[in-house]
Order: structure tokens, then C-alpha cells, then sequence
């Protein structure tokens, strides 16, 4: 919240001032990381992390559930697939 | 064995992450996993849930593989009776999966349709060849 003694709320600037809503917030940004990271030839692993690093942020500052369910999911499905595959 | 390693590995590991998260209960094998970490806790396990119960699941399964170890044994075909017990493992398993769809089909049924429903399909495709040895 902004107010006198803490005037530059980034987060609260760029969620509730400038897009309006946290979950639309989430998806822009996913949208933005993720072509920045495409343009920029990243591995696409270090593309899912930069999301699943944008998500853990937004978990922290508004605990959803629905995010820390996608962040389990992700986190777990890409961890034991390459521990299945480096098993081979 | 192939693509079903796979899936045992991911949905094991899925299924172990949802339960210390505390997103998943009431499935076959959280019920199992409640017991081994908290076995003095035993009496509290036992909840009326709508449909199937967990403890028919596990009576069904328990005689099961007592019944695929007995015939395997009395016939003389061993890999008959690892077989039997590897496939009611692998139900269990299917059974835990759904509770994991539940958990997130519970926050986003949308999302949760679209990234399960292939799998699920998957898993039953899977289990057919492993069956039929063309895994």
C-alpha cells in the first residue's frame, strides 16, 4: 500500500496502479520474461525457472494457493523427469 | 521399460511433493504414509468420505497382492507373483495421481483438465504396453 512513509511500493505500483489485477499481473509478466528469454537464446529450462521465480515472488507477497499448486506442480513435474532421464 | 519408469518416477515424486505440501489426504497411499509417520495417530485416519473409501481401496489392494503371492507361489511362477504385486502398486498409484488432479483441479478445474487429462490417458496407454511387454 502506498502511502507517506513508503511511497515507492514497486510492486504495489506495477500490480495495482499500473495492470490492476494480480493474476492478469502474473500472466503479463510471464508473457514478458518469457519472450525476453526467447529473444535473448536462453535454454528453454532457464526459461520455466525465470517463470517459476516470477511465481514463488508473487506467492510470497499475496499467498494464493492456485500459485504455490502451479509452483509444486512445475517444480516437481521438471525435477523428476530429468531424475528419470539422467537414471537411463 | 521405458516410458513407464518415467511415470512411476514423476508421479511418485509428484505425488510425495503434494502430500509434505499438505495439498493432497485421504488417498491409498497418503493413508500409508500417515501410518508410517504417524502411527500412534492410527484411530484419527479412519474419516467417512463420500464414494470409494480409502480403506476398501487398501482392503482390496492387501488381498490382491496376498492373492497374486499365493498363486504365484503354489504354481511355482515367481514372476507371476512380482507381476501381480507390481500392478496393484501401479493402481495405487493411478488412485494417488487422481488425488493430485483433485488438488489442483480444486484451485483451477480449467488448467488442471488441460495439463491432466493427456496424462492420465497416457497412463493407462502405458500401463497396456508395459503389460504387453512393448514398453
Amino acid at each position: 500500500m502506498i502511502n507517506q512513509s513508503n511511497f515507492f511500493d514497486l510492486y504495489d505500483i506495477f500490480v495495482n496502479e499500473l495492470i490492476g489485477d494480480v493474476i492478469l499481473a502474473i500472466i503479463v509478466s510471464l508473457i514478458v520474461i518469457w519472450f525476453l528469454t526467447i529473444k535473448a537464446r536462453m535454454p528453454f529450462q532457464l526459461s520455466i525457472l525465470f517463470g517459476i521465480l516470477l511465481l514463488a515472488i508473487f506467492f510470497a507477497e499475496t499467498n494464493i494457493l492456485i500459485i504455490w499448486v502451479f509452483i509444486v506442480l512445475s517444480v516437481g513435474t521438471m525435477f523428476y523427469y530429468l531424475m528419470s532421464k539422467a537414471f537411463k | 521399460m521405458g516410458k513407464l519408469s518415467t511415470y512411476i518416477i514423476v508421479m511418485s515424486g509428484l505425488m510425495l511433493l503434494f502430500y509434505f505440501t499438505g495439498l493432497t489426504s485421504g488417498t491409498p497411499n497418503s493413508t500409508l504414509l500417515d501410518l508410517l509417520l504417524a502411527p500412534e495417530s492410527m484411530p484419527e485416519l479412519d474419516e467417512p468420505e463420500g464414494g470409494i473409501s480409502k480403506e476398501a481401496i487398501l482392503v482390496f489392494e492387501g488381498v490382491a497382492i496376498t492373492a497374486a503371492i499365493v498363486v504365484g507361489i503354489v504354481i511355482g511362477n515367481v514372476e507371476l507373483a512380482l507381476f501381480g504385486a507390481f500392478a496393484v502398486y501401479f493402481f495405487n498409484l493411478g488412485w494417488d495421481f487422481l488425488g493430485v488432479f483433485n488438488a489442483v483441479r480444486a484451485v483451477n478445474p480449467v488448467f488442471a483438465i488441460l495439463i491432466f487429462a493427456p496424462i492420465l490417458l497416457l497412463y493407462v496407454i502405458t500401463m497396456l504396453e508395459w503389460m504387453r511387454g512393448i514398453d
